[in-house]
């Protein structure tokens, strides 16, 4: 028994330490970059006595973030902090908000640092086709339209990310058993053969797209309902193609904003493939025009069987800036992989053989999971749908 | 006025002895070692049975503590006997019924608050409950040359209930049996006694509106709870034994110095219904008193001064449970998260001479309430001064009077309160705040009262009755009445 | 009167010990482990642990992971754990990769006096 309780009344509580300099440190993600802390709010709330300190903005202190508290009184405290930061993840810019929280941390003469981590979101996913729709539609009169191509490009991630640099690719080669050839060199490991080429404009965070949003790219941007009534209305998309190649182009330029033309293996009019017999392919464009032209214009070339040394003028695209990519075939011929087998280990049939015309009128879809994101295990072959109802038809 | 002149005037009748030693001040001196039933052979002068009705109400403006309410009315009828079998061996017995209403009582759903708080179930809806108790006990003691012993038994049943939600339901059985020694060794008797209990109590809430399904809590000391048993578990009982031993040692003569030394130990199981007779928690009770003195006693004079302290350390152990493998927990271990220090010293002055007496008491008090983690704390301790006068008048031979008035005050001298305040709920918190605001306060009493005893030579049985008032007014403004009848034949 | 003085020392002392003993061993210093198999080599991790004792249900929560492990002191009990973050790991061939992975128990017995352990299975979230 402790008989020295009895003395209570003649004990005298020390006064309570106090921590100098005690630090909390705000841990930044480890798997993205370039992360800036735009706006902070922090509280330190005093469990036993209530009192609420608020905490100073952090100075940033190699990958993370650390708040300097100049003086506070030993105890056990409720840390809270929210705040928004950027980062760069796989080429993309992006943003979030975040919230942390910490309860009971002892700040004493013994532990004077906390540490909290923000790392609660989810970068993944990125940007990804959701729909690939270039099948044309037909006429009334069953006659073929081939002017309403779109594409439509999502944010599959939990985060804000910036489509500003994010190219639409079209791949050079199309991957009928006609179309294999022995190109040399053979960049497919490294880079997509390219044959077109065209990017969001954008200085770096002109065109924030928010978590399940998405972006509508269209070749013209136009209501074609009203040249064909089967056709869809593109007036609304965010972004169209135009060959701006000075004189030889005819294409007509809508009023949507335009994407920055980089390349293309036409000068006239550019049609995507119709036949779905093309790779597409989003990726982010590090180099500007000139740049990148300079850096990455190539002329493979192969001997035909004639004997005669054909070549074919393109640019490539490196795969590491790839972010998403999808392979289209003919069902019943399909004679090789046009782009690396890393960026998109399947494909899709668009139609079943070369006189099928069925499949005109339909998209390409990506299929959804149960929590309401796109799949994407980089296989189309898993991840992507034919024949589904175009979303612009209304 | 006139009735006052009266017995003051008077002559001064044959004062009764065995009257006033039944009823004096200087009772109080050997109150202690009477728990020893073998010392019951000299507890009273003359033999005497007792039959009583009588009634006590206490109101409080806002509840002094609010597990105990703003008051209660409890009405009781008693008998009690003091019976000499032989000159060397007597019996005595207590038998009793009482059926009241308690008021108000909040955060506090079982019986017998007092002796298993803080392991209680518990809700902040409370309300109004009616209590009935039935108490019998009877005891032996005989002497053999310088030996004396004897043995008791107490047995007490009650219930609680409350006739709407939460309808809290308890049912207590206590039972007590002791056994005690003494022999005379010289001037001086020293005794020995032990005693075993055992308890039972099943407390139940019952909620009867459809809507007013509300969560129990099982509170586990300073505001905190079981939190994974509390809610849909509304059944609990408790088991509950112990023992205690005394020691004391008193002059044969009345005159000399006298000791009292008791240890007691208890302990109180909270086992739950619902989940197969699972342990919650075990209340452990420790209890030491020492009481050293001198005292003397002439034909006139009456003097003792005596010193006490008092040490009763409660602690409850949690038993942490794990995960249930079919009905079976597994008790993974116990942990004594909460502690309870009370040291109560003092020193006792008594005086009397002729019909007055005098007490004086002085004391410290200190109480030191602890819960491990998250650290919770609650201390005060007080300085309090009593004093009380008795006097015991002879009107004539068939009335006497005993007429009383006592005066107190206890002032807060220390206190600390130490709670996770960011972590706790508004009602906790609410409650938590309440009761220390209450323990850090001072407190002033005063009581009065008067017992009529008539009994005319001719008739074979007297009546009495008593009439008493005590009240408290604390510090922060509260007070507390307090009211006594009772009424009754003795013969 | 010695021989009764004795007698009541020994009772004294009998009743003294018999004493409850109170259970004051209230802390234990549990390491929690992350298990990523016997393929891959964790470098660092970067998570908070949010861990919950099942019988009170307050909340502890700890960012200081020491490679794959983290130490923290908690009241003797049962707890559920729940970490979730991003690590950097080498794979058996020495790359380095960096995922994002969640670690869960319902139910880990942390009682041990002194110090317990437990271990927890990763889920990689990618």
């Amino acid at each position: 028994m402790a008989v020295s309780t009895v003395f209570v009344a003649c004990s005298k509580d020390d006064a309570p330490y106090v921590v100098e300099n005690g630090t909390v440190t705000i841990e930044m993600p480890i798997n993205v970059s370039d992360v800036v802390l735009n706006n902070f709010e922090g509280t330190a709330t005093n469990v036993q006595s209530g009192e609420v300190i608020k905490l100073a903005t952090p100075v940033k202190n190699g990958d993370n973030y650390v708040i300097t508290i100049p003086s506070i009184t030993e105890g056990m405290y409720n840390l809270a902090a929210k705040g928004n930061i950027s980062f760069v993840k796989d080429g993309v810019a992006g943003t979030t908000d975040f919230e942390v929280s910490s309860n009971d941390v002892a700040l004493n003469e013994k532990s004077t640092t906390a540490k909290m981590v923000v790392s609660s979101f989810k970068a993944e996913g990125g940007f990804v086709f959701s729909e690939i729709c270039t099948t044309g539609s037909l006429t009334p009169q069953n006659k073929n339209y081939n002017y309403d191509a779109y594409f439509v490009i999502t944010n599959n991630s939990d985060v804000v990310l910036y489509a500003d640099s994010v190219a639409l690719i079209e791949s050079m080669f199309q991957s009928a058993s006609s179309g294999k050839q022995d190109w040399n060199p053979d960049v497919r490991p490294y880079a997509i053969p390219a044959g077109a080429v065209f990017m969001i404009p954008g200085s770096g965070k002109d065109h924030p797209v928010a978590p399940g949003e998405s972006i509508v790219i269209a070749n013209n941007a136009m209501d074609h309902r009203t040249v064909n009534e089967n056709s869809y209305d593109l007036t609304g998309a965010d972004f169209e193609v135009y060959l701006d190649n000075g004189g030889n182009s005819m294409d007509t330029d809508y009023d949507t904003p335009n994407l920055d033309y980089y390349f293309c293996y036409t000068q006239t009019i550019w049609l995507p493939s119709v036949q779905q017999n093309r790779s597409y392919a989003i990726a982010r464009i590090k180099e500007n025009k000139e740049t990148f032209l300079a850096n990455h214009s190539e002329t493979p070339t192969y001997t035909a069987t004639t004997g005669k040394l054909m070549e074919s003028k393109q640019v490539q695209i490196p795969n590491e800036w790839v972010l998403d990519a999808v392979n289209l075939g003919t069902e019943d011929d399909f004679g090789w992989f046009v782009i690396s087998e890393t960026l998109d280990a399947g494909w899709v049939a668009g139609r079943a053989n070369s006189k099928d015309t069925t499949q005109r009128g339909t998209s390409i879809k990506r299929k959804m999971d149960s929590t309401g994101k796109y799949v994407d295990t980089n296989n189309s072959t898993n991840d992507m749908e034919a024949r589904q109802t175009p979303s612009m038809k209304k | 006025m006139a009735l006052i002149c009266q017995l003051l005037t008077a002559k001064a009748a044959a004062p009764d002895s065995a009257y006033d030693y039944r009823h004096s001040l200087w009772r109080h001196t050997i109150e202690e070692t009477l728990q020893n039933p073998a010392l019951m052979n000299g507890a009273y002068l003359a033999p005497f049975t007792e039959l009583s009705l009588k009634g006590d109400y206490r109101h409080q403006s806002a509840a002094f503590r609010l597990e105990q309410g703003t008051g209660y009315l409890m009405p009781e009828l008693t008998a009690r006997s003091f019976i000499r079998l032989t000159p060397s061996s007597v019996v005595w017995g207590e038998a009793g019924y009482s059926k009241g209403d308690t008021y108000n009582k909040v955060y506090n759903n079982v019986a017998d608050f007092d002796l298993l708080y803080p392991d209680v179930i518990a809700d902040s809806l409370g309300g109004d409950t009616k209590r009935e108790r039935y108490i019998f006990s009877g005891g032996y003691a005989a002497e053999k040359g310088a030996w004396m012993i004897g043995g008791e038994l107490k047995f007490r049943a009650e219930q609680e209930y409350r006739t709407y939600d939460p309808r809290m339901r308890s049912i207590v059985s206590d039972l007590l049996l002791k056994g005690g020694a003494a022999r005379n060794l010289g001037d001086y008797r020293m005794g020995l006694s032990v005693e075993g209990n055992i308890y039972r109590q099943t407390a139940d809430v019952d909620f009867y509106g459809e809507t007013n399904g509300m969560g129990e809590l099982q509170m586990t000391g300073l505001g905190t709870s079981y939190v994974r048993f509390s809610g849909s578990n509304r059944d609990i009982f408790y088991e509950g034994k112990g023992g205690a031993v005394t020691m004391d040692l008193q002059p044969v003569s009345g005159s000399g110095w006298m000791a009292h030394l008791g240890y007691a130990q208890h302990q109180y199981e909270r086992l739950s219904d619902e989940y197969n007779s699972l342990p919650l928690t075990t209340l452990y009770r420790q209890q030491v008193g020492l009481t050293f003195g001198w005292k003397q006693k002439t034909a006139d004079v009456e003097k003792a001064l005596l010193l006490h302290a008092d040490y009763d350390k409660r602690a409850s152990d949690e038993h942490v449970v794990g995960t249930a493998t079919g009905q079976d927990y597994p008790i993974l271990t116990d942990l004594t998260m909460y502690k309870q220090h009370c040291w109560d010293v003092a020193a006792e002055a008594l005086y009397g001479r002729g019909d007055w007496h005098l007490m004086m008491r002085v004391g410290y008090l200190s109480n030191r309430e602890q819960y491990a983690y998250v650290e919770r704390k609650m201390e005060y301790a007080r300085i309090y001064g009593e004093l009380t006068a008795q006097w015991l008048k002879t009107v004539s031979c068939n009335l006497r009077l005993n007429v009383y008035a006592k005066g107190g005050y206890a002032g807060n001298i220390n206190s600390k309160i130490v709670m996770p305040y960011a972590n706790m709920t508004a009602s906790i918190k609410d409650y938590v705040n309440y009761t220390y605001k209450y323990q850090k306060a001072s407190y002033a009493q005063a009581q009065a009262g008067v017992r009529a005893d008539y009994q005319p030579k001719l008739w074979r049985v007297g009546v009495f009755a008593q009439l008493g008032t005590a009240w408290q007014f604390c510090s922060i403004g509260e007070h507390e009445a307090n009211m006594h009848v009772s009424l009754g034949i003795i013969f | 009167m010695k021989k009764i003085l004795i007698l009541l020392t020994m009772i004294l002392t009998l009743t003294l010990v018999a004493c409850h003993q109170d259970n004051d061993d209230y802390m234990t210093q549990a390491t929690i482990y992350l298990d990523g198999g016997d393929t891959l080599t964790i470098n660092r991790v970067q998570a908070m642990a949010q861990i919950t004792n099942l019988n009170t249900r307050h909340v502890v929560s700890t960012a200081e992971f020491n490679g794959p492990q983290v130490q923290i002191e908690l009241l003797r009990g049962a707890y559920q754990i729940n970490v979730e973050g991003i690590l950097s790991y080498n794979d058996e061939k020495g790359v380095q990769h960096i995922r994002s992975f969640r670690a869960i128990s319902d139910y880990v017995e942390l009682a041990g006096t002194g110090s317990c352990q437990a271990k927890l299975n990763i889920i990689f979230l990618d």
